[in-house]
């Protein structure tokens, strides 16, 4: 194991064996991770891979099938951990037929000691929301705003956003974005923000979830987990191991690799390019690089049967204790 | 399981770190959940008010017209000298006030399945179709909150206004109960008394549950015509038998007291015994005389509620109809809390 940084500091989010089955069919399976506080987690996967089911089960819209999700340390629903959690749904649900004024009212009213209607103005007063407009008549821009400001304005201890800025435009999103980090910042809150844009995620998260196929595949430190990883670039064949077929996945290990492991390795042309989760330093003649957060997100995700890894922070702490 | 998780970790949600928002003088006297359900259907209270409103104007002319009618009309015929049934007898009275009371009447019988359909159940279900539960869900109020502001509040509502209009009904009816035709009590029954009180909490609670169950608006709405249906056929089968019958023995039917209600009829065999009316129905006179001699039948019987019976029927009758309605709001209510605090 690499030396990862390890923080025993207070959990935000903790998921013991965590799945959940609906008529379609079973969405996560023995999800186990740990979110420390204070963190912005990116939650990353495919489409379907059950992000929005999570954050569902997260902010105690939906019971899990199987095990457990604690926020705070207490169930989802429990009346203690409610005023401190922010939930905004993929499709930003807003009552149309409210205005703008209204539907912050009704933020006033359902959270009754929490709300701060100062930091909601200061969200929507960028973007000039007019406050006598109905919801149904704004843009969707505009709506996302409002929503915001309705999380926002709660000031919860924990966010959870189901890809928040997926219909703004780049201006907006970034203004959105940097108000996102800055309230986060000052109040030290916990956001768990899913996107399938892995770009959008570079340089805002500092803690990632990556969930595919149901199922946990990297969740720890952006940071530990690049470190965890080597980018390696060799000539294809090189160290007398068997040549893959040229343009394609490499089916087995290449050779001098042997004691790591190899998350993903392709070849083009001549050259082979591995992601590997370097197990000591990487001998041979190959050049080695740190990842970037894309190249290691799309080597895991392109290697369904590759080995999870979760960070010592983000094992979930439950779990230990009991075993 | 959450307590000893709490134990090993020891996190706890931060306690008192919310500073207090300042008083706001701006508030109304209805505020957090309640406030958001009156908001959203501003509207529907609008068109129930007026419409509410309309039907008490209606029924207080209703009751002083047909009251100065009788006395003037009942005066006109001792003056004339006319029949007993002067009164009734005028087609003016009939065409001009008896059909409008019973229009009336059987509008405030329909209200509690209105209530169910088209306000207590989309109510809920338009929140779960459409996806805001989301936003009501996750705030500080518990959706246990909300969804007894759902319920509550129609059920307030209907009851409110459905006691007024009933007990404007009734005031209205009582003068003329035995003058109009089709109109005695055991007809208007559901339109009278307690008994649509108790049909419009069921009609909430049927409604609401629905909503919550199906999560859709159109379909929760043809089941709960369908539930409501059913539920209100069973309660009129069933309410002859919730208080003491009567019974009149004869050699043919006998006949009855033109307030009584003759809920059943049938024959009587030689031994006393009581056989309903369809062991002899139809067939020519022969056979029909045949037909009563192989069964032993010397005489008629007919089960009846004297106008005495009223109250105790009526009370009887809402009591059940009342368990049932809160039986389905304590099973939407145990739903709800098995998926929500």
């Amino acid at each position: 194991m690499t030396d990862l940084t390890y923080q025993p500091d207070r959990t935000a989010v903790e998921a013991v064996g965590l799945g959940y089955k609906h008529w379609r069919g079973r969405a996560l399976r023995d999800c186990s991770f740990r979110i420390p506080s204070g963190r912005v987690c990116g939650l990353v996967g495919p489409n379907g891979a059950g992000k929005s089911t999570l954050l569902a089960l997260a902010a105690g819209l939906r019971r899990p099938t199987e095990g457990r999700i604690e926020l705070l340390g207490h169930a989802p629903a429990h009346p203690a951990v409610r005023p401190h959690l922010g939930y905004l749904a993929q499709d930003k649900p807003l009552y149309p037929y409210l205005t703008v004024r209204e539907t912050l009212r009704v933020g006033r009213e359902l959270n009754p000691g929490r709300w701060d209607q100062g930091t909601a103005e200061r969200v929507l007063g960028k973007g000039h929301v007019p406050f006598g407009r109905r919801i149904a008549t704004l843009s969707g821009g505009q709506r996302t705003r409002v929503a915001l400001a309705l999380v926002f304005a709660k000031r919860p201890e924990i966010l959870l956003l189901d890809e928040p800025m997926a219909d703004l435009d780049p201006l907006v999103r970034h203004e959105m974005t940097a108000a996102l980090m800055e309230a986060a910042a000052e109040h030290s809150t916990t956001v768990v923000m899913s996107s399938h844009v892995l770009a959008s995620l570079e340089g805002v998260c500092d803690y990632l979830l990556l969930i595919a196929g149901g199922r946990v595949r990297l969740a720890g430190e952006v940071e530990d987990l690049l470190a965890a990883h080597s980018l390696v670039v060799g000539r294809n064949g090189a160290a007398g191991g068997e040549a893959a077929a040229p343009g394609g996945f490499v089916a087995g290990r290449p050779a001098g690799l042997a004691p790591h492991t190899v998350i993903e390795a392709r070849t083009t042309g001549r050259q082979l390019t591995a992601l590997v989760r370097a197990e000591g330093p990487v001998d041979g003649p190959w050049e080695t690089a740190e990842p970037s957060l894309e190249e290691l997100l799309l080597g895991y995700l392109r290697s369904p049967g590759a080995p999870s890894l979760l960070t010592p922070s983000a094992e979930p702490r439950a779990r230990k204790a009991a075993a | 399981m959450t307590a000893t998780a709490t134990a090993k970790t020891g996190n706890e949600p931060p306690t008192g770190a919310a500073p207090r928002a300042a008083p706001d003088p701006h508030r109304s006297p209805v505020g957090g959940v309640t406030w958001l359900v009156l908001r959203q259907h501003r509207l529907t209270l609008w068109i129930a008010a007026v419409a509410f409103l309309a039907l008490v104007i209606e029924l207080v002319w209703l009751r002083t017209a047909l009251t100065d009618y009788v006395r003037t009309t009942a005066q006109h015929c001792a003056d004339t000298g006319g029949q007993t049934d002067c009164v009734s007898g005028a087609l003016e009275f009939q065409t001009t006030y008896g059909d409008l009371l019973y229009t009336t009447g059987q509008f405030i019988g329909f209200l509690p399945l209105l209530f169910g359909l088209f306000v207590a159940g989309p109510m809920i279900a338009r929140e779960l179709e459409s996806g805001t539960y989301q936003l009501a869900w996750t705030q500080s109020v518990s959706p246990m909150r909300w969804f007894a502001a759902k319920l509550a509040v129609p059920a307030v509502l209907a009851v409110t206004g459905v006691t007024a209009l009933s007990a404007l009904h009734t005031w209205a009816w009582w003068p003329v109960q035995d003058l109009l035709p089709g109109r005695h009590w055991y007809q208007g029954f559901d339109e009278l008394g307690v008994v649509p009180v108790a049909y419009a909490l069921l009609g909430v609670a049927v409604g609401a549950t629905a909503g919550l169950l199906i999560k859709r608006t159109l379909v929760s709405i043809g089941v709960t015509l369908v539930g409501f249906t059913a539920l209100n056929w069973a309660f009129s089968a069933l309410l002859p038998h919730l208080a003491e019958s009567r019974t009149k023995v004869g050699k043919d039917f006998p006949g009855l007291g033109s307030t009584d209600w003759g809920w059943r009829r049938g024959y009587v065999t030689a031994g006393g015994g009581h056989l309903p009316e369809e062991t002899c129905a139809g067939g020519s006179g022969a056979v029909r005389e045949r037909c009563l001699a192989d069964h032993h039948i010397v005489g008629g019987f007919r089960d009846y509620h004297p106008a005495s019976q009223f109250w105790t029927l009526q009370w009887t009758q809402a009591a059940l109809v009342a368990a049932v309605a809160v039986a389905f709001a304590w099973f939407a209510v145990w739903w709800m809390r098995r998926g929500h605090r």
